[in-house]
């Protein structure tokens, strides 16, 4: 069995645990991750989501449950979490609101620098970030950070993260408020993370195509609890229950469902665009249901 | 004041542009369009296109350098006039928290018809109407911060809502939303708009244009492509090349089409395709 | 408790619903009641006076069925400089006695070219005790006043306060309209500040107590959370200046005026009683 990088058992959260305004933000929620995956995490707003992943650098400590990182229980009080913040890296969702240094290269490079790299580490490190993200290390090092578009600085604020070199990268919503271009261009650079470092992506979204698109894994989570979790094809196939937990399914499924509705036989899963042209094109080829 | 069939706002031959360190940007180019009254418009456009300055002119926050702009046949660029034409264009912007100025709900929506001199009971009256219509009836007395940003999108809306508008403008409302709360926007604007008003949508999500009666694309700070819904989705390249998306559903029948097989129609929704397809002769 | 759970913090001094005689007041006779309470505390300058004072601020308090620990909370984030300013007052207000009371003792200090003394009097013991009680009265005051009254009320009750000020261009609205306002972003921002936090934390940020006063160094260390907090900060202002004007705002000319309808029996009542009370406290002859 291959050992676990992330793992998370029944795990409970409150928030401002011990006031009158106390609420439970996780009722034993759980969560794999093995090296070099990719998993989704779904769930509609509240579900525990965001609580959950600040669990895996330690931003947050388990109350109730556990949670090893990297082979680190975060139970014990004595974990010190910030060695666990360089190999999980966490992006929030519009990550670019804690952009602060006037000048991009040297926002990027305040991670490396509380690392303690010196100054030749620093720069290979900015320079590989701001070119795995597709912002080229000479043009925009000098850059004002704040006069750049809206999908640049993202890609900034995402290379301030990936210059730190993780091992497995949470991203919350990478893709919120981006117009089209920008969220394909986002996209392609977390996927060649991925083949090319082998990086362990986990997407928090509620983008129903994006995530059928990258994972291979989905775990959906709703008031606090781990609903449903498995390979992304076998969740997607829940269509009912996944509408009534407010969340969807990828419109080439709906579209899927739609035709067996109406009588038609669709082979396979349709969980993408190709998917549903070519069991669409089969089904014709063969007699009507 | 205008002949009813004379549009509502008329934008001719518009040009706006701004200072910025190193030089002028253009942001609308010799921009023309009409919005004619109880229509549902939908401007879209991708990042850079001019659509946030484009609706900036609706209701005279941006007066065009070149060019007019014209509301119910008054000239945003008149001051004297603004007042008066900011309470019949409304509009709401993207951000669900930068546009609630009031410590609860009720107060908020009560804003706009404050600030037109309103006696106390109309005030009373029309911020009940709105917040019924908008169904944030039991939000009355919540603080912004406690609700989800499909609420404080429906609170904002209910605010300009009160002021009685003929026009609402919604610049990319659903743009900072999850996508219960885009469907929340989205139901309420519907609502609205077959209560008689008219809606101007901004946005970029290409599944929002099936809701309109005409959608316009800019790019590159001009208008590119005009007509209604299905004709622009007729043509997915044109479109991919002014950097905007298609829905999956208008994709899967282009592709089907490229390999011979014509479902017959340009389908908007899901439903739309299946029956087109299972309805294809064989 | 959490590392980054600011939330906490921000609801001292937050309304608490009630329904005791102080809460069910007019917010105009609070607030006018509030400035003459405070003034019968500041002008009391004997032992006795002070006691009476802060014995009727807490009388007040145990009215309005508000835990008493509750607000004395709100002292604790300032006891650090409370504690300073006694020590400070305590020692050196005696060399500036204008009343020439006796010297209960000095100490002539040096410290190389500086020559100074500890000098404590009768006079500026008084004054430092009075000191101290002024303050947590003022304190217990001002928290019973925002924990009783929503934020709303208070602030149409300093409009209708000052709106017959309009006439010397005092902008009453404006006043009210900037506190409610600030009062509105305050759990926003803080949100905004704890997400902040952790987002930085991810990068390596340390926002760990260092313990001693280096106060340059922590100003540094929040670099990363208080820069994007002032650009955010422009660009909220920026952003409801668009909304408020969309809404036809042009400041406090030509709205609706603040209607609280006239002042009940009770609120009456209460005015009297504050004012009866602070003129007690000035003309009575305390002994001591």
């Amino acid at each position: 069995m291959t050992e676990h990088v992330i793992e998370v058992r029944d795990l409970w959260h409150w928030y401002l645990r011990g006031t009158p305004l106390e609420s439970v933000a996780l009722r034993g929620a759980s969560f794999t991750l093995a090296a070099g995956e990719i998993v989704g995490i779904m769930g509609h707003t509240g579900s525990g989501k965001s609580t959950l992943v600040q669990h895996f650098n330690g931003l947050l400590r388990p109350h109730q449950g556990s949670v090893r990182v990297f082979g680190t229980d975060l139970g014990d009080r004595r974990a010190d979490p910030r060695s666990l913040r360089r190999r999980v890296g966490l992006v929030f969702q519009f990550p670019e609101q804690q952009l602060f240094d006037p000048t991009v290269g040297d926002d990027i490079a305040f991670g490396p620098r509380k690392l303690g790299c010196d100054r030749a580490e620093v720069r290979r490190r900015v320079t590989d970030a701001m070119t795995a993200v597709g912002l080229p290390f000479e043009t925009f090092k000098d850059r004002y950070t704040f006069g750049l578009s809206g999908g640049e600085m993202r890609k900034v604020a995402v290379a301030g993260v990936l210059a730190l070199e993780p091992e497995v990268l949470v991203l919350d919503e990478p893709t919120a408020g981006l117009d089209p271009r920008a969220r394909r261009d986002l996209l392609t650079v977390l996927r060649t993370l991925h083949d090319e470092r082998g990086t362990a992506l986990v997407f928090v979204s509620h983008n129903m195509d994006e995530v059928a698109e990258l994972v291979t894994r989905v775990d959906v989570l709703a008031d606090g609890r781990t609903v449903l979790s498995g390979p992304v094809r076998d969740v997607f196939r829940e269509g009912d229950r996944l509408r009534e937990l407010g969340l969807g399914v990828p419109a080439a499924t709906e579209l899927a469902g739609a035709l067996r509705d109406r009588g038609l036989d669709l082979r396979g899963d349709v969980l993408t665009i190709d998917d549903a042209v070519e069991a669409m094109w089969t089904s014709s080829s063969s007699p009507a249901a | 004041m205008i002949g009813a069939a004379d549009p509502l706002i008329r934008i001719d031959s518009v040009s706006v542009a701004y200072q910025v360190p190193g030089g002028r940007v253009r942001a609308l180019s010799d921009v023309s369009l009409d919005v004619h009254r109880g229509e549902w418009l939908t401007v879209i456009g991708h990042n850079g296109s001019g659509k946030s300055t484009l609706a900036k002119l609706f209701n005279g926050l941006v007066i065009p350098g070149r060019g007019t702009v014209t509301v119910d046949g008054l000239s945003t660029a008149d001051d004297e006039q603004r007042k008066h034409i900011r309470q019949i264009v409304g509009m709401v912007f993207q951000d669900p928290d930068n546009q609630l100025v009031a410590t609860v709900v009720e107060e908020d929506v009560a804003f706009g018809p404050e600030n037109l001199g309103l006696p106390r009971a109309e005030i009373a009256r029309r911020v009940d109407d709105a917040m019924r219509r908008l169904e944030i009836e039991d939000l009355r007395l919540r603080a912004p911060h406690q609700l989800s940003g499909g609420q404080k999108m429906r609170v904002a809306i209910a605010g300009v809502l009160a002021m009685q508008p003929a026009v609402l403008v919604l610049d990319e409302s659903t743009a900072m939303l999850d996508p219960s709360g885009r469907a929340e926007v989205l139901r309420a604007a519907q609502a609205l708009h077959r209560d008689g008003v008219t809606i101007v949508a901004i946005t970029h999500f290409m599944t929002e244009v099936t809701f309109a009666d005409r959608v316009i694309v800019l790019a590159d700070g001009e208008v590119a492509l005009a007509g209604d819904p299905r004709a622009l989705f007729a043509r997915p390249e044109r479109l991919r090349e002014l950097e905007l998306d298609v829905p999956q559903v208008t994709e899967i029948a282009a592709r089907l089409r490229a390999r011979g097989m014509d479902v017959g129609l340009v389908p908007l929704t899901v439903a739309e395709l299946a029956d087109a397809f299972v309805r294809m002769p064989r | 408790m959490d590392e980054f759970e600011l939330s906490r913090s921000v609801t001292i001094g937050q309304f608490i619903p009630g329904t005791s005689v102080v809460h069910r007041l007019d917010p105009r006779a609070k607030l006018i009641g509030f400035v003459v309470i405070i003034a019968g505390v500041i002008t009391a300058s004997s032992y006795l006076g002070n006691a009476v004072a802060f014995g009727a601020v807490v009388l007040l308090v145990v009215l309005s069925g508000i835990p008493l620990r509750y607000l004395f909370g709100g002292i604790r984030p300032i006891l650090p400089i409370l504690v300073v300013y006694t020590v400070f007052n305590f020692l050196f207000l005696g060399n500036y006695d204008p009343t020439g009371s006796p010297v209960v003792f000095r100490t002539p200090v040096s410290l190389g070219p500086w020559e100074f003394a500890f000098t404590v009097t009768d006079n500026s013991i008084r004054q430092t005790v009075q000191g101290i009680f002024r303050i947590f009265d003022l304190i217990l005051l001002s928290s019973l006043l925002t924990v009783t009254t929503p934020i709303t009320a208070l602030a149409k009750g300093i409009e209708s306060l000052l709106a017959p000020f309009r006439r010397v261009k005092v902008p009453g609205h404006e006043i009210a309209m900037m506190l409610a306002i600030a009062y509105r972003f305050v759990p926003t921002v803080a949100e905004e500040l704890e997400r902040l936090m952790k987002a930085q934390a991810s990068r390596g940020a340390d926002f760990g107590r260092p313990g001693r006063l280096q106060f340059v160094q922590r100003t540094r260390q929040l670099v990363p959370v208080t820069v994007p907090l002032f650009v955010s900060a422009f660009r909220r202002a920026e952003d409801l200046i668009l909304a408020m004007e969309s809404r036809c705002y042009v400041g406090g000319a030509g709205r609706s005026a603040v209607d609280l309808g006239p002042l009940g029996r009770a609120d009456w009542a209460a005015l009297a009683v504050a004012a009866a009370f602070t003129l007690a406290l000035w003309r009575t002859p305390f002994p001591w």
